[in-house]
């Protein structure tokens, strides 16, 4: 049982492995803090250890079983991991031209619009991004009935419905489908012990959208690899993405995130997710209340 | 010492983090200054939505301040229901201030009298 003490700190935990450099192996925080008596360490990519853990609970068909509801610890996406409200070019070299692909996007990426983004008229996020909602998910297949075996992945923001399919990738149409592309899934032995420890969706065939909060974006073009495993007992579920976007990136872009497992009714719960432009756009209820919405009404509402 | 290192590293997270534990659609750095305001008023309007809930208050000198909250799924999570927050009731909310100057502002603790119902409430 996690305490939510235990689990910020995990976070914690999982922060500091992105600040000190990407997600790589790290030290055990164990010995220094009070994990709730539960060493809380991640290493990404996962280690032998962790894959061939045979307290893994699995499926009957012998997968790894991550069809569960999982709640949410999400982290921004961004090109050097750092938390996003640090992200100003006054900030300092947090986010640096190099990190682009060319000038022209580094100035881009300067001169962004918030107001493109287009959750804030209530329209999904995209495929790289909806991890990075706090809001739960449920991951479940396909029954021996359906006619393609797929893995949907239900993401409680917006409702958001998303298949990654296995064998021949189901071409979506990209009128109707934006932000999604294709995905194809594949069950991995990552660790090399002939067994099944990890999901990996791959998807391609983007068009452009917002892939963080702050205004990152990704071009068309771009590729999604999503890696995901449980850790040792199958109380975390960790999911490493990485995005290739050398149109506006330098580099590909990591991401790490993980969910807990739902393991109490309140946790598991599905919670209907309602958008209401109002308070994605709170200028709207400013207007309501005749307040000024930007500096410039502000300064011609002072009395002279 | 690299140990160290980490819990240093852990802790600074906390420190960048925590403020942004809920946010959905956008960065607070966006609209908001790092300043915490506090605001005394009752509440005259509560939206309970997503992505964001919102507070209106009104101050004791009639003005109206806009305060946008986490997600109303994370604020359940945190045990805040709307019916916490009844209009007339008199709070104080601990806020970021808006980078423009505006009434906008992002609630981090609510507080009605001496009870605490979200936050942690700070004294200035």
């Amino acid at each position: 049982m996690f305490t939510k003490q235990a689990l910020r700190l995990a976070a914690l935990a999982a922060a500091a492995t992105a600040l000190a450099g990407g997600a790589m192996a790290q030290e055990r925080l164990a010995d220094q803090v009070d994990l709730d008596q539960r060493p809380f360490w991640v290493q990404v990519p996962p280690s032998k250890e962790v894959l061939e853990s045979p307290d893994m609970p699995r499926t009957a068909d012998g997968l790894p079983d991550i069809f569960s509801e999982w709640v949410d610890h999400y982290q921004p996406l961004h090109p050097r991991g750092q938390p996003d409200r640090i992200l100003r070019p006054e900030d300092g070299d947090l986010i640096l031209p190099e990190d682009f692909a060319s000038e022209e996007q580094y100035q881009a990426f300067l001169d962004r619009d918030t107001g493109t983004n287009p959750q804030i008229t209530c329209i999904p996020p995209g495929v790289a991004r909806v991890v990075g909602q706090p809001y739960k998910l449920e991951i479940v297949r396909s029954g021996p009935g359906a006619f393609l075996d797929k893995i949907v992945f239900l993401h409680e923001v917006e409702h958001i419905i998303r298949k990654a399919y296995f064998g021949k990738p189901i071409e979506p149409d990209v009128d109707l489908r934006p932000y999604w592309g294709t995905s194809t899934a594949e069950w991995v032995d990552a660790s090399g012990d002939g067994k099944i420890d990890m999901l990996v969706v791959e998807t391609e065939g983007f068009r452009g959208s917002w892939l963080e909060q702050i205004g990152f974006t990704y071009a068309d073009g771009s590729t999604l690899r999503e890696e995901y495993w449980l850790n040792e007992d199958g109380s975390i579920l960790h999911l490493r993405e990485i995005l290739t976007d050398p149109k506006t990136y330098s580099h590909p872009i990591e991401h790490h995130i993980w969910w807990e497992r739902a393991n109490t009714a309140e946790k598991a719960r599905f919670d209907e997710y309602h958008c209401a432009i109002d308070t994605a756009q709170p200028q709207r209820i400013m207007e309501r209340y005749g307040l000024a919405t930007t500096a410039a009404e502000l300064e011609a509402k002072q009395p002279d | 010492m690299n140990q160290k290192r980490n819990l240093a590293a852990a802790i600074c997270a906390a420190m960048l983090i925590a403020p942004m534990a809920g946010m959905a659609h956008h960065a607070t750095s966006t609209f908001y200054t790092e300043e915490i305001i506090h605001v005394d008023g009752k509440i005259v309007e509560v939206v309970w939505a997503n992505p964001h809930g919102v507070l209106v208050i009104q101050d004791g000198g009639g003005e109206y301040w806009v305060g946008e909250m986490a997600s109303v799924l994370s604020l359940a999570q945190e045990g805040l229901g709307s019916a916490d927050l009844p209009v007339g009731m008199e709070i104080r909310v601990d806020a970021l201030s808006s980078r423009d100057g505006t009434h906008r502002i992002h609630i981090e603790a609510i507080q009605a009298g001496e009870k605490v119902l979200y936050g942690e409430p700070t004294d200035l």
